[in-house]
């Protein structure tokens, strides 16, 4: 599967670029509108993430461009306009979705992989983690043989855990995937949310699976 | 201040009660020299008849004198004498000798001390002079003397004279009619004035409507008329158009800040969080280092959603709120809300209730509704302190709308804050959170928030917007120390006939 990503910032180019290689895509990083609008119509990719605000062309013109030369591929575009006309300006000039800046990765990754119709990372839909499974779909989350009953929230920053198991998740992270962009990630919520997970889930086993890392976050692993 | 309108009239009536007073003063004072001029006509009229009476008595062969008594001097003849009695005023007849001939009923009448100041007079009265006021009897009488021509010797001097009361009256007169006049013409004045002073400032009105209705901040292409062209009111016009003028300017560069700021921060603030994203994600640092990147990671958060609040604002000052509508049930966002409320007040040591939640569906925009019930509810935790209770409620209310209420017994806002409240970079924690960190040491706990900070003064103004934009209104009722309560009223759109008016 092939991506490419025509964005004139090096910083964020390269964000998107690595990550997506970490999920093994192909990833070609253009800088220039001319060009990657070029690049779009004479390869194949699965999908295009195109940065709104590009020097000389600008994203617009690109994508306007590219469907008036019949590119069926879909766009997904980078804008740091979060009014609603803008983002229906690029719906309606023939982009297929938007991630607003500053984007957390796992969002963008969220919606590429929507655009792709790629089979999800996990063939299966069940999160396990020693004897701790989650349900992606049922939304059921059983310790051995017991179903543990979570709230919304509980259930939330828990399946954001077992998703990346084995690695340190950062406060701020889990916040904003649990509760959204206009929440303030200054305050314990995600600790409190945490010490209700540490009853309900460790608290009657010997073996702890979930852990902190002091002033950053926590992690869940086997 | 009461408004120009009633100053105007006021001074009006003022000048018009002034004026009349004036006016009412002259005709008194003019009114007295004109009476005093007919008494005296009057009286030498008198004296004149009482010369005439005696010379054609003398002329019929009659004496006019005579001598009965030698004691008592000369006297006028009893038949003159009784007509002359007749004459109702102060009559006196001298003799050559200047000793009184007669004196009729009223001048007999007075006491020694009168009757010598009046005879003394009437000796001393110069026929070439016109008259002279003289006060007998507390009583203050004007005389005139006329000599005896064609009238025989002794008889030298005919003096009349005649109460000035008659005139004096007049003006007491005057004066009764003056205060059943004066409160008739102040009610006139006022209506008056009144009506002269609201005609003046119509135009004024009618400045002062157009102005509001081009400074909401979306009219401001537009511009008064100046027609009537010279007069005080169209260079008042031209010069508010200048204003205006440079209002739009100055709105239009913001405007174009605005769009250009949203890049210009937006794209550092993308590069950075990338930066952080990825060196947090290697996962090869000392958990030092990731301390670190997690600061910086909250603090791009933390600046994105201020870039993200100030553009919000601005382009709600422009009239531009948008809402991505959909029909929104508010039971389930309320429930949502409460779950991270409930938690919020597990870590702050407050019991968090929603004893009312009745569904309603609000064609509104989800995430800004959220964004709204939220900010209610942190606030409320935040400024309440330990042991205290937040209450969340949604009803359902007559006229198709639905309340959604967060009450606290917080430390509450003092009646001098309550109108800033809205207001954008009001900031309640500059009196609140002192307050709230207080109390929270006094348990021998640290702050509230593990980053403990005020906020930026935004989240209300923000919350009444999208408030506002849903066509719902957010009103507060607060008091000091008792705890505040929050409530957004929206309109319903799954009512009867609500839904087709959308």
């Amino acid at each position: 599967m092939k991506v490419l990503v025509i964005e004139d910032d090096p910083t964020v180019g390269q964000f998107v670029k690595r990550g997506l290689e970490e999920q093994r895509w192909g990833v070609d990083l253009v800088a220039d509108g001319e060009e990657g609008e070029r690049r779009a119509g004479s390869e194949s990719y699965d999908v295009v993430i195109l940065d709104m605000r590009l020097p000389g062309k600008s994203g617009l013109q690109v994508l306007q461009g590219l469907r008036a030369r019949g590119f069926e591929r879909p766009v997904l575009v980078l804008t740091a306009q979060d009014a609603v006309d803008a983002k229906v300006q690029t719906l309606r000039a023939g982009a297929d979705d938007y991630v607003t800046k500053p984007f957390a990765f796992e969002e963008l990754l969220a919606r590429v992989e929507a655009l792709a119709r790629r089979p999800r990372t996990l063939a299966s839909q069940v999160l396990r983690v020693a004897d701790l499974t989650l349900d992606r779909d049922t939304r059921e989350v059983r310790r051995g043989d017991e179903v543990i009953d979570l709230t919304p929230k509980e259930y939330a920053v828990l399946e954001y855990l077992m998703r990346h198991a084995g690695k340190v998740m950062s406060r701020t992270l889990i916040t904003e995937y649990a509760w959204g962009y206009h929440f303030d990630p200054g305050t314990n919520i995600v600790d409190v949310v945490i010490t209700h997970l540490r009853k309900k889930v460790d608290a009657k086993h010997e073996r702890k699976l979930i852990s902190t890392v002091r002033g950053v976050g926590y992690v869940v692993k086997g | 201040m009461p408004s120009i309108r009633l100053r105007l009239t006021a001074a009006y009536t003022a000048a018009l009660v002034g004026t009349t007073a004036a006016f009412a003063l002259a005709l008194w004072v003019g009114r007295g020299a004109s009476k005093y001029r007919e008494l005296q006509r009057y009286t030498s009229a008198e004296a004149n008849v009482v010369l005439r009476m005696m010379a054609q008595a003398q002329m019929g062969g009659d004496t006019l004198i005579q001598v009965r008594d030698s004691l008592v001097g000369p006297t006028l003849n009893p038949k003159l004498a009784a007509a002359f009695d007749a004459l109702p005023e102060y009559v006196v007849v001298l003799d050559t000798a200047e000793r009184a001939l007669y004196l009729s009923p009223a001048a007999r009448r007075l006491d020694g001390a009168d009757l010598e100041t009046l005879t003394h007079t009437a000796r001393r009265l110069d026929t070439d002079r016109l008259a002279a006021v003289l006060t007998v009897n507390d009583e203050e009488i004007l005389a005139v003397a006329r000599r005896g021509e064609g009238v025989a010797p002794p008889v030298d001097r005919v003096v009349a004279g005649a109460s000035t009361s008659a005139a004096a009256l007049s003006g007491r007169e005057l004066v009764g009619t003056m205060l059943a006049i004066v409160p008739l013409v102040v009610v006139l004045s006022i209506g008056s004035a009144y009506l002269i002073a609201g005609r003046a400032f119509r135009p004024v009105d009618r400045i002062i409507n157009e102005l509001e209705a081009i400074t909401d901040g979306r009219s401001l292409h537009r511009r008064l008329a100046t027609e009537g062209a010279g007069d005080e009111l169209a260079r008042l016009s031209e010069t508010l158009n200048e204003m205006i003028g440079r209002l739009e300017n100055s709105f239009g560069a913001l405007r174009r800040f605005t769009a250009d700021a949203s890049h210009e921060l937006k794209t550092p603030l993308t590069v950075l969080r990338a930066d952080v994203e990825r060196a947090m994600s290697a996962g090869s640092g000392t958990t030092e280092q990731l301390v670190a990147l997690e600061e910086a990671l909250q603090e791009t958060t933390r600046m994105s959603e201020l870039v993200n609040s100030l553009l919000t604002l601005a382009r709600a000052d422009e009239g531009r709120f948008d809402l991505h509508r959909e029909p929104v049930p508010i039971a389930p966002l309320a429930v949502d809300v409460f779950e991270t409320a409930h938690i919020l007040g597990e870590d702050a040591g407050i019991a968090v209730t929603m004893p009312v939640c009745e569904d309603a569906v609000v064609m509104g925009d989800r995430m800004r509704l959220r964004q709204l019930f939220l900010n209610l509810v942190t606030n409320a935790i935040k400024y309440t302190p330990r042991g205290g209770t937040v209450e969340l409620s949604v009803r359902r209310r007559e006229g198709e709308t639905v309340a959604f209420a967060v009450r606290d017994t917080g430390i509450g806002i003092s009646a001098a804050d309550l109108p800033y409240v809205f207001d954008r970079f009001w900031r309640a924690d500059r009196a609140r959170t002192r307050r709230v960190t207080t109390a929270g040491s006094t348990t021998g706990e640290g702050p509230r928030w593990a980053d403990e900070r005020a906020g930026f003064g935004l989240g209300l103004a923000i919350s009444n917007y999208i408030a506002q934009a849903h066509g719902g209104t957010l009103t507060v009722q607060s008091r000091l120390t008792r705890g505040s309560t929050f409530t957004v009223v929206l309109p319903c759109a799954d009512g009867t006939g609500a839904e087709e008016g959308r």
